[in-house]
């Protein structure tokens, strides 16, 4: 279940998993609010592959081009990563 | 007061001049206009507003369709009657069966299943989607096993329309029935 703050009254309410995203009626005032919604299935993917591809490509950029720009390349695609998990929030 | 969406017929008429993103326009059954819809490009979220009136005379929205996940192979859209301030039920297209037919589940409130909506026939639609897909759809709206609706696509090479009729609208909403056709059109619509 999820914890849902209704938007209009203010009140508080479970509601169920599968309406995570979605929009649902407030069991008190019968409003419909919305539903926080759990990580994107999507952008969990996308998150893991950017994080991965980070990895590789600091370790690839260190053994090529020094410590420094590994370090560097590899902050870069985590940041995006980062980016990637805030906007599939 | 009744939301004027509520309807037991409508057609709906895809907007064709149109680069980015959708446009759908909602006519009665005297071809009088009774509102309009937007569907925005680049949107993570597809989330359709559906307003009174004609897009030159802007009114308030009356329904709106916003989907629960930003990719969702079997995506679920909530109907909120915006005028009323209540969701009014969800529709969830069928991921894998809509491969072959389309198909989607009509949900209630509280996200029980109450009916289906389905391509008129597996032979046709496999035509369609391998040799012929100028031939026009039909979707049959199932409430409670009975048939309550149908939504038929006009034969038209350059413009996408849809006609719905509802037969029972004390099993389904009309609402829902304006909800369920401009989803069909613009997610089914988009692939034809």
């Amino acid at each position: 279940m999820i914890e849902v703050h209704c938007e209009h009254c203010g009140r508080r309410f479970e509601a169920p998993k599968q309406l995570a995203g979605g929009i649902t009626n407030c069991p008190h005032c019968g409003r419909a609010t919305p539903v926080e919604g759990l990580r994107d299935p999507f952008w969990r993917l996308l998150q893991a592959a950017v994080l991965a591809g980070a990895a590789i490509l600091g370790v690839i950029l260190w053994q090529t081009h020094g410590v420094a720009i590994g370090v560097a390349s590899g902050l870069g695609a985590a940041a995006l990563g980062w980016l990637a998990f805030k906007i599939g929030g | 007061m009744q939301n004027p969406l509520n309807r037991n017929h409508l057609y709906l008429r895809r907007k064709v001049l149109k680069i980015l993103g959708a446009g759908f326009q909602l006519f009665d059954e005297n071809d009088e206009q009774i509102g309009y819809s937007e569907q925005k490009a680049f949107k993570l979220k597809e989330d359709i507003r559906v307003k009174a009136g004609t897009s030159k005379d802007p009114s308030p929205e009356l329904l709106t369709i916003k989907a629960r996940q930003v990719v969702d192979f079997s995506a679920c859209y909530d109907v909120v009657d915006t005028e009323e301030g209540r969701k009014i039920g969800a529709l969830r297209r069928k991921g894998f069966a809509s491969m072959a037919r389309d198909s989607w589940q009509i949900l209630d409130e509280n996200d029980e299943q109450i009916g289906e909506i389905k391509e008129d026939s597996m032979t046709l639609a496999l035509i369609r989607r391998f040799l012929a897909s100028f031939i026009p759809q039909t979707f049959r709206v199932f409430v409670g096993g009975d048939e309550v609706a149908r939504i038929k696509q006009r034969f038209n090479l350059f413009v996408y329309k849809l006609d719905a009729t509802c037969d029972q609208p004390e099993k389904f909403d009309g609402r829902m029935l304006t909800a369920s056709t401009i989803l069909l059109a613009a997610i089914e619509g988009a692939q034809s």
